[in-house]
């Protein structure tokens, strides 16, 4: 595939820090030693999903990026739907303005800056590689230059994992930590017959609830599925 | 800078323009066997590219003559064209009327009204994915310097096929994936749907989907979109609810 000579000195490097790991772990461990970052996560995105955490490897990465699919804003969302990379090197600045209730508690948890790679080959774009920072501070243009090469051998990952994959399914390695989603997409759905509206809308209902109670949108997702929560048109 | 070499050097931009932007395969190879015939010595063009397979096809020709007597080569399973494919080096046979290489080819040339024919491969290093033909009225080769920019055009157009071939395989399991991904939630959507109309719970609003699905031989996940966008009524599935 393209880029892989190019790319075969990082691929030595990556397989120096962690022999043993599958390349999307290696590539997470990569990022978090070859860009000096808190945390990073390789995410993957479609239309219908916001965002599947696929590899990660730092603290409370899987947290941060689970806040976006909570709220339904982010920095991950924004890369993956404009196309472009994102870079907020102070949340507590910009990013305050740009994502207030994701700057908001991303900062709570820890992260200061946060970077974001679409996973993309020219027009094609299969998700997100997320980065953060405990400390506010722009990536040098040598971290810069790794990042974007880190995202490229992410993307070329992932098509070749999902070229093995029987027809209608992911690839083996691509299926992430997914199961405690599920509950948000029945409630979705139940929410959306009960209303008779749109599953976007319906999705958007239960986020505004469960900021506005201010309790997890698991929580609030399990209240509708089990019954004992029926949201009000 | 001669005429000739400034025409030589726009058909290496033009080739250029295309490894950066989207094209058309079929247009740029079409392209190419008319720029042979008017960069070298030569009356008649064609391109041959190999399938998965690794059977030659003939993709372009520079008129219905040369496609025909391409298609020849292929069908007979001998030419300068195959030689070249086989050995991924030039082949040439400057007068075809006093040579006994493949006589059926050979014929077929000359009734077509050709004397000499060449042929270049199109390779990237071993990998060899098609061939050059050309075909001349008159006895005679090419000069050193022609073979030596025809063999370039060859190896920028094999990158630009090359690439090309990359990027529709990564864009397909682009789709793939993200139709996987859109899968299991869609499907999950639907269970909700189907619950909170026919008020069951989750593990049995599967059971009807996956009934449904199998009762009218549908894919579960096609059943699960149609309910998710509305095209299928939840009443169907389910029985009656609240």
């Amino acid at each position: 595939m393209t880029g892989g000579d190019r790319l075969s000195p990082l691929i030595a490097r990556l397989d120096g820090l962690a022999p043993e790991d599958p390349r999307l772990e290696q590539i997470c461990r990569g990022c978090v030693t070859l860009l000096d970052v808190s945390g990073a996560a390789v995410i993957l995105m479609s239309e219908q999903e916001p965002g599947a955490l696929t590899a990660s490897f730092g603290a409370r990465v899987a947290e941060v990026e689970d806040l976006q699919f909570a709220l339904g804003e982010g920095p991950c969302l924004e890369g993956f739907r404009d196309g472009a990379p994102v870079f907020e090197p102070d949340l507590s600045d910009g990013g305050q303005e740009r994502w207030p209730g994701f700057a908001r508690q991303a900062i709570a948890m820890g992260a200061r800056a946060v970077f974001v790679l679409p996973l993309q080959l020219g027009a094609i774009r299969v998700g997100v590689l997320y980065l953060y920072r405990d400390r506010p501070g722009m990536l040098s243009p040598a971290q810069l230059a790794d990042s974007l090469d880190l995202a490229e051998l992410a993307m070329l990952t992932i098509l070749e994992l999902q070229s093995q994959a029987p027809p209608g399914q992911l690839g083996a390695g691509l299926e992430g930590e997914w199961s405690h989603r599920a509950v948000v997409h029945q409630a979705t759905g139940v929410v959306a017959a009960q209303l008779s509206t749109k599953l976007a809308d319906a999705l958007a209902r239960i986020r505004a609830h469960a900021f506005a109670e201010d309790l997890s949108i698991y929580t609030v997702a399990a209240e509708i599925v089990s019954g004992r929560l029926r949201l009000q048109s | 800078m001669t005429g000739r070499e400034a025409q030589l050097n726009r058909t290496f931009v033009e080739l250029a323009d295309t490894l950066v932007n989207h094209f058309d395969v079929a247009e740029l190879l079409h392209t190419l066997a008319a720029r042979c015939v008017e960069l070298f010595e030569v009356d008649a063009a064609g391109l041959m590219l190999a399938d998965e397979r690794g059977t030659l096809r003939v993709v372009a020709s520079s008129n219905e003559e040369t496609r025909m007597l391409e298609l020849f080569e292929i069908q007979s399973q001998e030419g300068p064209c195959l030689d070249c494919y086989r050995s991924g080096e030039p082949v040439i046979e400057e007068n075809l009327e006093e040579s006994e290489r493949w006589p059926r080819f050979r014929e077929e040339a000359l009734g077509a009204g050709f004397r000499a024919a060449l042929a270049v491969p199109m390779s990237l290093r071993d990998d060899v994915i098609g061939a050059f033909n050309l075909f001349r009225g008159q006895p005679g080769g090419l000069e050193p310097d022609d073979l030596g920019a025809c063999r370039a055009l060859a190896d920028v157009a094999t990158i630009a096929l090359i690439q090309e071939r990359a990027l529709r395989e990564a864009r397909l399991m682009a789709e793939q994936l993200q139709r996987a991904l859109n899968s299991r939630v869609i499907i999950e959507q639907a269970k909700g749907i189907l619950a909170g109309l026919a008020n069951v719970d989750m593990d049995s609003a599967f059971k009807l989907l996956r009934s449904y699905a199998r009762s009218n031989n549908l894919l579960l996940v096609d059943v699960a979109r149609d309910l998710a966008e509305g095209r299928l009524s939840p009443a169907v599935l389910a029985p009656r609810g609240h």
